[in-house]
């Protein structure tokens, strides 16, 4: 375009101030403009992957505790955060010669909405979902068993003993509490100091 | 004890279950609290303390100076450790008469002893609810026989341990169909702190015997014919002090200090002069909305007996973000010097962390993030009574 006659030099000073009275405005925020987040689809190779397949002995379980109803739950960081603390439970099992199971709890009255709620956090080796808060993992990891705050979202690691996967009886026993952390602040703080936890007992090998 | 609001403050969804009333009165109005009617004028009380530092020479004024300018010790937890170092969360501490702590652990559902130098010595208890186990724990308390008693929330009991040997065991549970407990002793009774589910109007503080059966009620609730609002507005805090044979009383919401005798008589009417309480609404149907993040508002966190007849109490200061978000429990954390024989206080200031107990030369603090870590600090008493 060339700029040597009015008319164009008049349109090229007006196209400039509309464009920054434009940017003034939206910049200082008189103008709503929506927010625009670009995320890069990650990949999944570090996602947890169930093993489908049991071994009698000590494992170590990572229990998420959620709904869909809850707001707290539902926050936008938490999927992420369960994902990594997956990861992370998984390797400390491994490290201490345990098996690994995640287990998701849906604390929901709607079955298909608490599927759809713990379809967000990934994979899970078994999940629990229906009758609010006579669900079975919450009543496990809330109130009977392993009694504690009841409350969503929340995270349970717990130590235990896996009988008889060779299918000569079936048990999970000397079911004892590592970590608990609830609510999404408590859950990002561990997360952030890199998900410590109390060193496990060491696993007994054949010749003890 | 230091309420930590386990799970007011935190964000997460709670269950309702534990504080349902029993009652749904007829014909219920929508009503604003707290009313008029459940806050004294400035008048109408022995003493209104305001929120500025003291300037005076009486002993109220020099341990409340002394108070502040404590210094840290010492500290126990660690974020990363051993099983004994990892604090799961703190609920509640109690401290023996040789400097023993017992520390009451909500998330491994345990009492963990340390000896006066901050070592461990032993844990017992567990989540589950057989003997010895607990499902909610939340207030701790020592008695002057040396026994322990711990309020399980969950249960609705307290649980009392003898010690035997160089353990505890356990050798009574007392049910109370109560929310939100507070505790503590004198001269050998127990005052439990706590609004009766379905009869809260025969007070607030119920005294049980050393056998733990229930021998009287008294102490103020909070009016209204509205009785979900009623019993969350009763809830309380509590500090016995043997010195002045004195049982100080307050309601988490309210400005609100009462002392009484250990028979129930009262004995003098205290209110903080800068307390803003939240708004709560009571819903025509029954229920009630509690608009906690509409403006800045006061919430009494706890209260601690000091020796020589003196009780701290701290107040949390929260802004409407605080409520709403529960990033932070609070923005400030005012801390009252009060004379338990007259009711009389001063500012402290807003530097001390959450206190759970405070011995003639130790303050017994406490912080659960960003890792629990109980903190000890050294102060110096002035001595002298409370008048």
């Amino acid at each position: 375009m060339k700029l040597n006659t009015l008319k164009n030099r008049y349109q090229y000073i007006f196209g400039v101030l509309v464009f920054g009275l434009t940017f003034v405005w939206g910049y200082s925020g008189a103008l709503p403009t929506p927010e625009i987040s670009v995320e890069w689809k990650t990949s999944d190779r570090d996602a947890y992957t169930p093993s489908y397949s049991a071994q009698s002995g000590p494992e170590l379980a990572f229990v998420y505790i959620g709904s869909s109803g809850c707001a707290f739950s539902n926050r936008s960081e938490l999927p992420s955060m369960i994902k990594q603390l997956k990861r992370r439970a998984k390797k400390e099992a491994e490290s201490s010669g345990r098996s690994f199971a995640a287990i998701g709890v849906a604390k929901d009255w709607v079955i298909e909405d608490g599927i759809d709620h713990l379809d967000k956090f990934g994979r899970f080796d078994e999940v629990m979902t229906g009758r609010n808060w006579l669900n079975v993992g919450a009543l496990k990891y809330m109130w009977d068993n392993l009694p504690g705050a009841p409350a969503t979202p929340q995270v349970v690691v717990v130590d235990r003993t896996v009988e008889g996967a060779d299918a000569s009886g079936y048990g999970i026993r000397d079911e004892e509490l590592v970590v608990r952390k609830v609510g999404t602040k408590e859950i990002r703080r561990w997360l952030e100091q890199g998900a410590p936890m109390p060193p496990l007992d060491p696993v007994p090998t054949a010749t003890e | 004890m230091f309420v930590t609001f386990t799970l007011t403050s935190l964000p997460a969804c709670r269950t309702q279950a534990d504080e349902e009333s029993a009652e749904a009165g007829p014909n219920l109005q929508r009503s604003v609290h707290p009313t008029a009617e459940n806050i004294p004028s400035d008048e109408a009380v022995d003493y209104v303390i305001p929120q500025r530092r003291p300037e005076g020479r009486s002993v109220l004024h020099v341990l409340a100076r002394r108070l502040s300018e404590a210094e840290q010790i010492g500290s126990i937890g660690a974020l990363e450790g051993t099983r004994e170092e990892m604090i799961g969360k703190i609920a509640d501490i109690a401290t023996g008469a040789d400097g023993t702590l017992y520390l009451l652990d909500a998330r491994y559902n345990e009492v963990r002893i340390y000896d006066a130098k901050g070592a461990f010595v032993r844990a017992f208890g567990g989540p589950g609810q057989g003997p010895k186990a607990f499902m909610r724990p939340g207030v701790i308390t020592r008695d002057r026989a040396g026994r322990l008693l711990v309020a399980d929330q969950a249960r609705g009991a307290f649980k009392l341990f003898e010690r035997k040997g160089s353990s505890f065991v356990e050798t009574e549970t007392v049910s109370y169909k109560m929310v939100q407990v507070d505790l503590c002793t004198l001269e050998g009774k127990l005052y439990l702190r706590g609004a009766k589910v379905g009869n809260v109007k025969r007070g607030s503080i119920h005294v049980y015997s050393a056998s733990g059966e229930l021998e009287r009620s008294f102490g103020t609730v909070y009016k209204t014919d509205h009785p979900h609002v009623r019993l969350r507005l009763s809830e309380g805090t509590i500090a016995c002090s043997e010195e002045a044979q004195t049982i100080v009383s307050t309601f988490h919401d309210l400005p609100t200090m009462y002392g009484y005798t250990p028979d129930g008589e009262l004995k003098w009417t205290s209110k903080l002069k800068a307390f803003v309480p939240y708004e709560v609404i009571g819903m025509a149907n029954g229920g009630a909305r509690f608009n906690l993040g509409k403006r800045e508002s006061d919430i009494v966190m706890g209260m601690t007996a000091i020796p020589e007849g003196y009780v701290l109490i701290q107040v949390a200061h929260r802004t409407p973000k605080d409520m709403i978000e529960k990033e932070k429990m609070y923005s400030a954390l005012h801390s009252y010097l009060m004379a338990a024989e007259t009711g009389e206080g001063v500012y402290v200031g807003s530097s001390l962390p959450p206190i759970y107990a405070v011995t003639r030369d130790r303050i017994i603090a406490g912080v659960n993030d960003p890792f629990p870590q109980v903190q000890i600090y050294r102060y110096a008493h002035p001595g002298g009574r409370s008048m």
